[in-house]
């Protein structure tokens, strides 16, 4: 290494590192500010355009409601992304980037969560737990609740039975391969029950066993709470679910806590529900009428109170 | 995975969710708005009469093995065996042998026999496994169902066969010589099913000799039903229904027989019935549906036995007894004015009398001896429409039309034919003018040949203190219609199978080719229907687990016919009335998953004036279950009925306990049931004569289902 030549030198190559510091502190402190300004990065990835846009619209003024700043960018340079459905989840966490899926189907966002991603995920089905609590609220003398599943929806029961040991409740549980099972099982399962809970099995619950389900529930005077607010308006009694405003709100209080924490919660259910009841089979029935909107605010009361799946220090759900 | 616009999404799935933001799960959006009848029909707490609801888990729970035993769990219901083989179901039940006054429907099909105003328990072609449930409607329901439906109205919904298991076959055998069976075959497609049950089931019935005699009441009886349900479209569905039973059925000597003659060939009882029924219905919106049903039965039945008439001046069996089948004792007994005592005191000082026995005594034949028959057919066709209607929220409307053929042919009792067509229209509407208030006003107006117009209302209140709680305030009336016979009686019991010498000179033996007993009956045609007001105050209400209905009521029925009205004497007039009064209770109350207690109580005071109408007048009925679902496939039932004082001094007191174990095989179950019955009265059955030879009657049974 060539000696230095002069102190002249020295202080030239002294002022040059000082002014490369200043820039460098400059556009750090430009970045910051520019930050600051604009919040975090999100994007929105999946669904058809029109849910896309409607859902990034309301996410946007519910965060501003809740006073975050975010601005949108492209999925492969935001800092959180948000996908929409099962298919725009996996594309996601190939961006290596963190992602959140909303409307994700539990098995595909659990496979995800337990490989490590950096990632997390809001269901698309109902808590089967709430919807046990629904059908508490409108059906408080049902004690026997008959749960049909696939192997694939099985976890449902696991669900279940330690809430309805809990409350006193008997969860018959009956497990269907396919629609011809449940056409042969369900009459006799429902003769055991007061009323069958159906869960999001697409297996089970389709359009094309609706009428067998809702028909042989209807002969044997057996009310069906769920699946989702289709069967409802199908001729179920009633469902809670999370329709895309309350998944909106529910993101948005994601993103605050991402902002905040640093992280995301693990993969749940939503806290952030609606309730559909069909008025004409509830009065059937013999269900008193209550505002959905008021069960909804029930059984989210509920939901706080009991323990929170991190408070048990379960696994997710 | 994928997603709709809102635009598709509005498309697919109307008026849900109008301008919500709306995720749609792929194979969600094709859901149907599955139409059912739930929307048309009423809760239990709205429904203007007082209901009793027997459904599958009662079913199971009271180990009933014929049909009538189920009512035992109805309030008020006597259900017994007033003779050994043929049951007596009846609400608010006065005369012993009583099923006139109430209309038993099975899917919508009258049972209830026109010729004769019967219910024929036995040969309801259905097995006890494949009823889904049965509504009992306490209290006169004319306005809906038409006449007949007096007292009240038992309805039997079998299982739709869709619900049926693939197949089944069941064994049960116990003491008092029990052995029934029943096979059961379903058939499935994608827009319908249909089920098939063959079944037998006999018994002795009472088996305790009285007064050093068998008591000749047992039973086969052999049934086959076939229900076809098939989804025509989304909205329409066509069933067709069809069956029919055999019954063989010792019977008692009657004992006006047995003033005159030696029964040799005990009486037995043969029965043959069979019906088909198609109903269409059409749900033509959530809100509006309509039926159409067509159905004809026929039931063919006779009474046999064989007999020697005694000799009426030795008391003898000898050719002396051709006289009571002579032209001319029945000519003596017309002109005494068909006074049977009166005849037979004349009859050794009437010359053509004396003549004729004198022919028979010179004759050289042998005893008369030969076969009674009392032949009845009969058959009906009837078809009906109805309209349900939803107008509004608070307006509700059921409206339709009956016609109807009734025919009855009987060689003994009507001496050829009788018919009778009627028609009606009927209308219920229900008002709900405030929210906690319900106004059902109904009628039946019917008119047919025998009883000319007859209009049946019912005008109800139910004040609904919340929802699963109704306080109800009933006025309604009710016809039973004079049937064929009463209206039309013209008896003549024919000798048939007479001995050789007999046959070949009748004339000249006995003076006419067709020989009948001089005693003969024929309805003067005059009589009214019978007719019911009943006022009743109940109560429906749920708590939680527990539900309770009560009832508090008074029936006042006009016009009875109460006197014998068969071939020895018919006394048939409207002379009679009957006033009840009382009040009932039902409760239900699962205190654990695993636990279902029921029970019933019904104390009635009747004022009857004359006693037939009292003998099934019990003062007190009474029933409790018990049912525990106490490990997985198993179970454990007991009940307890009581009905005080039968015939003024009876008790019925009976207590039964069944356990159940359900195998789960690889592609069914097998179900393996013990049960055991025990009378705790030790008393006989309404009767004195009806008892069994061991308490308590116990049977196992073992059945395969897959």
């Amino acid at each position: 290494m060539p000696p230095i030549q002069s102190a002249r030198q020295r202080m030239r190559l002294t002022r040059a590192i000082a002014c490369l510091r200043a820039v460098v502190w400059g556009m750090l402190l430009c970045a910051c500010v520019a930050r600051a300004d604009t919040g975090i990065a999100l994007a929105v990835s999946g669904a058809g355009d029109t849910f896309q846009t409607r859902f990034g619209e309301a996410l946007s003024a519910s965060l501003q409601e809740k006073g975050e700043r975010h601005h949108w960018r492209a999925p492969a340079r935001s800092e959180l992304l948000i996908a929409l459905g099962d298919d725009a989840f996996r594309g996601a966490l190939m961006l290596q980037r963190p992602v959140l899926g909303v409307f994700v189907s539990r098995q595909v966002a659990l496979d995800a969560y337990a490989s490590g991603c950096a990632c997390s995920a809001f269901f698309q089905e109902a808590d089967p737990v709430r919807q046990l609590r629904l059908a508490r609220l409108l059906f408080p003398g049902a004690r026997r609740i008959a749960l049909v599943t696939s192997p694939q929806s099985a976890w449902n029961a696991g669900l279940l039975l330690a809430h309805a040991e809990a409350h006193d409740l008997l969860i018959e549980h009956h497990t269907a391969v396919n629609a011809g099972d449940l056409a042969r099982g369900l009459p006799r399962w429902l003769a055991q029950a007061d009323l069958l809970l159906a869960v999001h099995d697409p297996e089970l619950y389709s359009p094309e066993t609706a009428r067998l389900v809702l028909l042989t529930s209807y002969r044997q005077n057996k009310p069906v709470i769920g699946p989702d607010e289709f069967f409802v308006q199908a001729g179920s009694v009633a469902s809670s679910y999370t329709s895309g405003a309350d998944m909106v709100d529910q993101v948005a209080d994601a993103v605050a806590r991402f902002r905040k924490r640093g992280r995301l919660p693990p993969p749940d259910f939503s806290d952030h529900i609606s309730v559909r009841l069909n008025e004409h089979v509830a009065r059937t029935y013999e269900v008193p009428l209550q505002d959905p909107g008021s069960l909804a605010q029930q059984l989210m009361r509920q939901s706080t109170q009991a323990p929170s799946t991190q408070e048990r220090g379960e696994t997710p759900r | 995975m994928k997603f709709r616009g809102m635009l598709a999404l509005l498309a697919l799935t109307g008026n849900l969710h109008a301008t919500e933001l709306l995720w749609v799960p792929e194979g969600a959006d094709g859901i149907p708005v599955v139409l059912t009848p739930a929307r048309l029909r009423q809760p239990q707490s709205e429904v203007p009469a007082s209901v009793t609801v027997i459904d599958r888990e009662l079913i199971e729970a009271s180990g009933a093995r014929e049909l009538y035993e189920l009512m035992r769990l109805v309030p008020g219901m006597s259900a017994v065996k007033a003779d050994g083989n043929v049951p007596t179901v009846a609400y608010h039940g006065t005369q012993a042998r009583d099923t006139r006054r109430m209309l038993v429907l099975v899917d919508g099909r009258s049972v209830y026999q026109p010729g004769f105003s019967r219910v024929l328990w036995n040969d309801i072609p259905v097995a006890v496994s494949d009823v889904e449930r049965i509504e009992v409607t306490r209290g006169p329901n004319a306005a809906s169902y038409g006449a007949n439906a007096v007292t009240g109205i038992i309805n039997i919904i079998t299982r739709h066969p869709q619900d049926s298991p693939d197949g089944s076959v069941m064994l049960r055998g116990g003491n008092n010589g029990v052995s029934d069976a029943h096979v059961t075959n379903t058939r499935r497609w994608a827009e319908g099913a249909v089920r098939t049950t063959v079944a037998r089931r006999s018994d002795d019935g009472y088996d305790k000799p009285f007064r050093g005699r068998e008591i000749r009441d047992a039973k086969v009886v052999e049934t086959l039903d076939m229900r076809l349900a098939h989804d025509l479209t989304a909205r329409d569905t066509l069933e067709v229904f069809a069956g029919g039973a055999r019954s063989e059925l010792e019977r008692l000597e009657d004992g006006a027989l047995l003033d005159f003659s030696a029964v040799y060939g005990p009486p037995d009882e043969q029965m043959r019935s069979g019906f088909a029924q198609l109903r269409w219905q059409r749900q033509w919106s959530p809100d509006h549906a309509s039926k159409v049903q067509f159905y004809a039965q026929h039931s063919d039945g006779a009474l046999r036995a064989d007999v020697c008439p005694f000799d009426p001046l030795t008391g003898q069996v000898g050719p002396g007894g051709g006289l009571l089948y002579s032209r001319e004792l029945r000519e003596l007994y017309e002109a005494s004015n068909r006074d049977v005592d009166a005849t037979l005191a004349a009859a050794a000082s009437d010359p053509a009398v004396m003549q004729r026995y004198m022919t028979l005594i010179s004759s050289g034949a042998g005893p008369f001896c030969h076969r009674l028959l009392q032949d009845v057919q009969e058959q009906r066709l009837d078809i009906e429409i109805e309209d349900t209607l939803r107008i509004s929220d608070q307006i509700r409307l059921v409206a339709g039309a009956n016609a109807r053929h009734d025919r009855g042919k009987s060689a003994a009792l009507l001496k050829g034919r009788a018919h009778n067509n009627s028609y009606a229209l009927f209308g219920n509407l229900e008002l709900i003018p405030l929210q906690a208030l319900h106004l059902n006003i109904g009628g039946f107006w019917q008119w047919d040949q025998i009883n000319s117009a007859r209009f049946s209302p019912r005008v109800a209140a139910i004040w609904r203190l919340a929802p699963g709680h109704g306080v109800r305030l009933v006025y309604s009336e009710a016809v039973r219609n004079v049937d064929l016979y009463e209206e039309k009686a013209n008896t003549g019991l024919r000798a048939y199978n007479m001995p050789a010498t007999f046959r070949a000179d009748t004339v000249g033996l006995l003076g006419w080719d067709q020989p009948e007993l001089f005693v003969t009956q024929t309805a003067e045609g005059n009589l009214k229907p019978e007719r019911i007001r009943s006022r009743e105050v109940g109560y429906f209400g749920r708590f939680m687990q527990f539900e309770v209905d009560l009832r508090v009521y008074e029936e006042s029925l006009r016009d009875l016919i109460s006197e014998p009205t068969n071939p020895f004497r018919f006394d048939a007039t409207n002379d009679n009335q009957v006033r009840h009064r009382g009040w009932e209770a039902q409760t239900s109350w699962r205190p654990h998953p695993q636990h279902l207690l029921r029970g019933t109580y019904a104390r009635r005071h009747t004022e009857a004036d004359v006693v037939p109408e009292s003998r099934l007048a019990a003062r007190h009925i009474s029933s409790m279950l018990w049912r525990y679902d106490f490990r997985e496939g198993w179970m454990f039932s007991s009940a307890y009925y009581l009905a005080r004082q039968y015939s003024s001094r009876f008790t019925h007191e009976q207590a039964m306990a069944q356990l159940t174990r359900r195998v789960p095989l690889p592609h069914g179950e097998l179900a393996l049931s013990a049960q055991v019955e025990h009378n705790l009265s030790g008393d006989s059955v309404v009767f004195r004569r009806n008892d069994y030879r061991d308490r308590s009657r116990y049977w196992v049974s073992a059945a395969l289902n897959f």
